[in-house]
């Protein structure tokens, strides 16, 4: 385990260097937010029951910002590293070593996703405050436990969609199409509630419900904090996929060395 | 630019699930105005449904031509490292030579095409036919407001040559942030619309277009645009001799 808590932290001193672009992540915040908020508000004078408050609403928005700019861009970069690795043969290097390739990938970007989520969570707190009030502690702790399994969860996706790469030439069509389709499906966009009902079902049937839509629920009231079970559900059944696609995988690994 | 064209179409399957992704991101716009709209008003404000799925097109297709000038924000790194000589020494543009290098090609031209059937299905599914002449003029426009767009990000590239690394400087302000697939400009308060309009033109990506396409505004709204992206390109002109200028490199 030390290993990959070192792995961790080192990505965390890596990601720190570049403290401008980290800077900038966390001021764009609430510009992307007012952006939001201002034709969210149209919407609200023309529209009638929603369901949520235009607060609410402004609360739901905070917290996707918040969310995925912990995710940090690594549904980009896990298909991106895991195929460089298998497609230059520098996966060699790591299986020679005594790690676990995917949870070494997985060390790293939790690295990255724990210094956006200590860093951005002052910025949350004040923006909640001022669009919904003061957060509830308990309420935001229930929060931070499934926005970790459902930003995981995430992170095993993309993971999963990376080491396709052993059986196709290339990945990223596959990773931008997963992208669009999850835009939609985790209520990143838009509350599920507000989509068609086919939309709804196979939004069900996906994953990506529980990266954005389950912790939101949770710190809103609108679902129960039992969704977490479902989320460490989802965790463990992808957690076995990418254990079973590695190891199919490893046995069509070819490098020359050198 | 041809060696680009011909390393994507080794791998179809990927283009082809590409295509789809990027089809699906129109959708995706569809689909939330489409459920928004259905909370009891037929349009919002001046914008019917029809208009906010047209702006979906253009804004996607901006968004992805814009991603063409992604090479610029590399500029930087050439600067630091002395790779610039690399292009300084060869007959070419400097500038162009570092856009082309990374330039996807591939993205869009399927774009572009993708785009064009997204104007078509609209047509099919919305059942409002477009003018071609309309239609020429919007594509043409938001391809100005991509170029203008496109020379904020050769600026911040620029000042690499006094200031060192000024990479981090492109995340300041993305215009995904904006979301100009999703929300028309004209919905922002009037000093965010100024600024998406003027001084970083999100506005000529997606809504100005639609606009125009719609027969909402006239050639007229070239004429800002115009302006700003001749401004940008005397600046840059200025900026880019006076860097060369200053520019040194041992080569090795």
């Amino acid at each position: 385990v030390k290993k990959y808590i070192e792995a961790c932290s080192l990505s965390m001193k890596r990601e720190r260097a570049f403290v401008l672009a980290f800077l900038a992540k966390m001021l764009r915040f609430p510009l992307a937010l007012l952006v939001i908020g201002s034709v969210w508000r149209i919407i609200y004078s023309k529209a009638s029951e929603l369901g949520l408050t235009f607060n609410e609403m402004m609360a739901y928005y905070a917290l996707v910002g918040f969310l995925r700019t912990c995710e940090g861009g690594f549904v980009y970069s896990i298909p991106y590293r895991v195929h460089e690795d298998v497609r230059s043969g520098d996966l060699g290097s790591y299986l020679s070593r005594p790690i676990w390739y995917p949870l070494y990938v997985m060390s790293i970007e939790n690295g990255r996703l724990l210094l956006f989520a200590c860093s951005g969570l002052p910025v949350l707190i004040a923006v909640l405050a001022v669009v919904h009030g003061i957060p509830d502690p308990g309420r935001l702790a229930w929060f931070l436990i499934s926005a970790l399994a459902g930003l995981t969860v995430s992170a095993l996706t993309s993971l999963l969609i990376g080491l396709l790469s052993f059986w196709t030439g290339k990945v990223f069509g596959i990773r931008d199409l997963v992208m669009s389709v999850s835009l939609l499906t985790s209520g990143m966009v838009i509350p599920i509630r507000y989509l068609p009902r086919q939309l709804q079902q196979l939004a069900d049937l996906l994953p990506f419900e529980q990266v954005y839509s389950a912790p939101i629920g949770v710190y809103l009231g609108t679902a129960p904090i039992a969704t977490i079970r479902v989320q460490i559900l989802w965790l463990v059944t992808l957690f076995f996929m990418v254990a079973l696609v590695w190891s199919q995988g490893c046995k069509r690994f070819e490098a020359q060395g050198g | 630019v041809i060696i680009n064209w011909r390393s994507s179409a080794q791998y179809r399957a990927d283009y082809i699930a590409q295509t789809v992704g990027f089809i699906a991101l129109v959708a995706a716009t569809v689909t939330f105005w489409g459920s928004i709209l259905s909370f009891g008003s037929e349009a919002l404000g001046e914008w019917s449904l029809v208009e906010l799925a047209a702006l979906g097109v253009f804004g996607v297709c901006g968004c992805s031509l814009f991603d063409l000038t992604l090479g610029l924000t590399s500029l930087s790194k050439k600067v630091l490292t002395g790779d610039l000589d690399k292009y300084l020494a060869r007959p070419i543009s400097p500038l162009f030579a570092v856009i082309a290098e990374e330039m996807q090609v591939d993205e869009a031209v399927r774009n572009l095409i993708t785009a064009a059937a997204g104007i078509v299905f609209l047509r099919a599914l919305f059942g409002h036919r477009f003018d071609p002449m309309s239609l020429f003029l919007a594509a043409g426009l938001m391809l100005i407001g991509v170029v203008t767009l496109s020379c904020y990000r050769l600026l911040v590239s620029l000042l690499s040559f006094w200031f060192g690394d000024t990479r981090p400087l492109h995340n300041l302000v993305l215009i995904e942030d904006f979301q100009p697939e999703r929300f028309p400009v004209l919905l922002f308060p009037r000093w965010l619309l100024f600024g998406c309009t003027v001084i970083l033109p999100v506005g000529y990506i997606a809504t100005y277009p639609t606009l125009l396409l719609f027969g909402k505004t006239g050639l007229g709204s070239y004429v800002p645009v115009i302006g700003s992206l001749a401004v940008w390109l005397f600046v840059l002109r200025l900026l880019w001799r006076t860097a060369l200028a200053r520019y040194e490199s041992n080569g090795g």
